[in-house]
């Protein structure tokens, strides 16, 4: 329970930005939040659709789909762990 | 070292990270002590590595001295001179929208290295080598899992909402950027888009929803604080969807140039091409004496004058008040990897102010020079005609923006100037080449002097008088 709290704690603290100089908006964040659950949603449907595409060799994986060259993921490059 | 060989830029005063001076005529930056975390994390994380490589910014040296403020002072840094500051009231659509995209991708290589892009201003970016490049090295903090993006207001009101407005209403509401120094507020890019962009979801979710979200938390001027809310944790996949989302939703934006004022000017004139041929050469032969560093092209219409000075390796900025005919200058420099030739859009009757705040965060036209040589090709008339401009003033306005001018006068018997004068009256009783020579000869000595075979005009090279 008391790690439940702690992370509960960790996460309220961690959303705001401790260095920002501009004034996010409130209403620009509280919409971020809803948008951002939205895409994140889209984003994994995405993941699983192509990944169901290629197990059934409708697409073949691409340099395109984890090359350094993109940043569309905006992930930390997954082959250097 | 004296505090006073030291001048702090008017427009670096908003984040305490650091901020820009100039010393001995180069620019440095302080990293203060407060933005080290925003610096170190930039160079560690390999993120300026991987900017640099791709050319996205500027790049910068460390160095010992000179210091601006010691007791705040983390680093001092020299980033590289960016030839021709310019300013998001200035560029063309397809500018706006590259430094967009530009903006948007640097965000997500960002996030890769566990940084983000805390703000999403158009001012942090200048056009270097033709390609959009962000210049505020301090722009990052640490990205830590859950926070919002503080910048994502910005981007909208820097990018979007003029974006939306040139593509969907009226190219010439990119001008609202002169008149709103933060970015056009969202309600009124809301108010002014057409209803049917209700019904593409991303502008509904960016633009209008934004707006309405803005005025529920009390943030636009018309609306009264009515709710607090709670920001809610945004995970990481849900800040790349959204960049992801602005990303595409702005490159799916388009303005096409037509119908332009210039769009035939060259099919419409009265040169023949042997007249064209020879203004060329005349002016070759100018540039060829007066080797200018940098070049402003003003009146450039699509730049085929400009690229006279500019593929000599000329630093060479085209102003036209067109911004059909600056998109297809700027088109053409992107296709062509033209690195010296930045087309912009100005109207010289109304040349961009000083702006923001004491009047000293964005610096006027005039500020920004004097530059090396002026061309002022096929203008006079539309100044001394159109503006009721007198030749003095034009001439005084000259004197304080070159060193150089090549400028062309054009006669009353020229057809150009026939059209100017077939709706008013003549009342230009000094418009004929002895009154501009007159004019100008207290200001510039006539260096050299060429008749344009083929028209009624003429071609001047004027050096200005030592004072």
């Amino acid at each position: 329970m008391k790690l439940v709290v702690f992370f509960c704690l960790l996460l309220v603290l961690t959303t705001s930005n401790a260095y920002g100089y501009l004034d996010p908006g409130s209403g620009s964040a509280i919409l971020q939040g809803i948008i951002g659950a939205l895409a994140a949603i889209g984003i994994v449907l995405k993941l699983y659709w192509h990944r169901l595409l290629r197990f059934f060799g409708l697409r073949k994986p691409t340099a395109y789909d984890d090359s350094d060259e993109d940043e569309s993921t905006g992930r930390p490059d997954s082959r250097n762990p | 070292m004296q505090l006073d060989e030291i001048a702090r830029l008017g427009s670096s005063f908003r984040d305490p990270a650091g901020f820009m001076f100039t010393h001995e005529g180069t620019l440095y930056r302080q990293v203060n002590r407060f933005g080290s975390r925003s610096y170190d994390g930039l160079m560690e994380s390999g993120l300026y590595a991987k900017l640099c490589q791709k050319g996205w910014i500027v790049a910068h040296e460390e160095v010992d001295a000179p210091v601006a403020e010691r007791e705040q002072a983390h680093k001092i840094i020299k980033p590289e001179p960016v030839p021709f500051i310019s300013f998001p009231y200035e560029w063309s659509f397809g500018q706006l929208k590259a430094a967009a995209i530009r903006t948007l991708d640097i965000q997500l290589a960002a996030l890769k290295h566990d940084m983000i892009l805390k703000d999403a201003s158009a001012y942090n970016i200048q056009f270097c080598q033709g390609r959009p490049v962000l210049i505020d090295t301090l722009s990052f903090d640490p990205y830590t899992e859950g926070q919002t993006w503080d910048g994502y207001k910005q981007l909208c009101q820097h990018f979007l909402a003029p974006l939306c407005l040139m593509a969907r209403r009226d190219i010439r509401l990119g001008q609202l950027a002169r008149v709103h120094i933060d970015g056009v507020p969202l309600d009124l890019a809301s108010k002014l888009m057409p209803r049917s962009s209700w019904l593409r979801p991303g502008i509904l979710m960016h633009l209008h929803l934004h707006a309405r979200a803005q005025a529920a938390y009390g943030e636009s001027d018309t609306a009264s604080a009515r709710k607090t809310g709670k920001t809610r944790p945004l995970s990481r996949n849900g800040l790349v969807g959204i960049v992801s989302g602005l990303r595409s939703l702005i490159d799916g934006l388009d303005w096409k140039p037509a119908g332009t004022e210039w769009a035939d000017y060259y099919q419409a004139t009265n040169y023949s091409d042997d007249a064209f041929t020879a203004k060329s050469r005349h002016i070759n032969a100018f540039l060829d004496q007066i080797e200018p560093r940098q070049v402003w092209d003003l009146g450039a219409n699509t730049g085929h004058f400009s690229r006279l000075a500019s593929d000599r390796e000329i630093d060479t900025v085209a102003f036209d008040i067109d911004p059909a005919a600056v998109e297809i200058n700027f088109r053409h420099v992107q296709k062509k990897k033209e690195p010296h030739l930045l087309p912009l859009v100005l109207d010289l009757t109304n040349p961009s102010p000083a702006m923001g705040w004491a009047g000293q965060e964005r610096e006027s036209l005039l500020e920004r020079g004097p530059v090396d040589c002026v061309m002022a090709l096929a203008l006079i008339h539309h100044l001394a005609i159109s503006n009721n401009v007198s030749l003095d003033r034009t001439a005084e306005f000259f004197a304080r923006a070159c060193r150089h001018l090549i400028i062309e006068f054009v006669p009353k018997s020229d057809s150009q100037v026939e059209r100017l004068l077939s709706s008013r009256k003549d009342i230009f009783h000094h418009y004929h080449e002895d009154g501009f020579e007159k004019a100008f000869l207290k200001w510039f000595d006539i260096r050299e002097r060429k008749r344009v075979e083929g028209s009624s005009r003429t071609l001047y090279w004027l050096s200005l008088k030592p004072s």
